[in-house]
């Protein structure tokens, strides 16, 4: 299994998640964070905003599901300019269900 | 090491965390999440302001609490388990429990490095 942490645009998370669902991927934990990339935050004329207000979302998938997700992340999170954010895919060992106390996704 | 993510009912955080300190975990961070399952959230039809006609809510995410903790390779059944039985209701929205590695970990104030800077 994969964790999929994808930090995106907060306007642009209405689409994402339609986007997701459209594609199966119902589950997701999702919450507000700040940062900032390369561009150390955003400079409008002599205010600097060091870090700027964005979305977590992070998703545990199938190894074989980890590519559509991360493709239906970029496309619907994409805006071509700087700020758009990152996704990060890192590995899972175990998942549980707290319900049934069973060892799957 | 591993790393555990819990998302858990937020009105269990406290019972699970005591339940934790038992089992000799006492260290996380907690973090106020919002998620949903494979149910999409909460879709209901409530009989609210009087009207003669059901309202259908629809609730796409619930505010849950995410648990996050570092611990040692043995200590990690015995923590998954405790977190299972505090929070069992057997009914959806329990929440669910990931475990990844975790490959170095460095203590800020004294700089150490590997297990000795989990507790």
């Amino acid at each position: 299994m994969k964790m999929i942490k994808a930090i995106i645009r907060p306007e642009r998370e209405f689409d994402v998640v339609k986007g997701l669902e459209k594609e199966g991927f119902n589950s997701m934990t999702k919450l507000d964070v700040l940062g900032r990339g390369r561009q150390k935050g955003v400079q409008v004329g002599s205010a600097t905003y060091d870090e700027l207000a964005k979305l977590m979302l992070i998703l545990v998938v199938e190894d074989k599901d980890a590519a559509k997700v991360l493709k239906t992340i970029e496309d619907h999170a994409r805006t071509g300019n700087f700020g758009d954010g990152k996704i990060f895919v890192s590995d899972v060992k175990e998942a549980y269900t707290i319900r049934t106390g069973k060892s799957r996704l | 090491m591993k790393e555990v993510f819990a998302i858990i009912r937020p009105g269990k955080d406290r019972e699970t965390k005591k339940a934790l300190e038992k089992v000799g975990c006492l260290t996380f961070t907690s973090v106020r999440v919002h998620g949903r399952g494979k149910q999409r959230g909460l879709r209901y039809s409530s009989m609210a302001n009087d009207s003669a006609t059901p309202q259908f809510v629809v609730m796409n995410f619930l505010p849950k609490k995410m648990l996050y903790l570092v611990v040692n390779d043995r200590q990690v059944k015995a923590c998954v388990q405790t977190i299972i039985r505090v929070n069992q209701t057997n009914q959806y929205g329990d929440g669910k429990i990931f475990v990844l590695g975790m490959k170095d970990i460095c203590r800020i104030r004294t700089g150490e490095r590997g297990e000795v800077a989990i507790r």
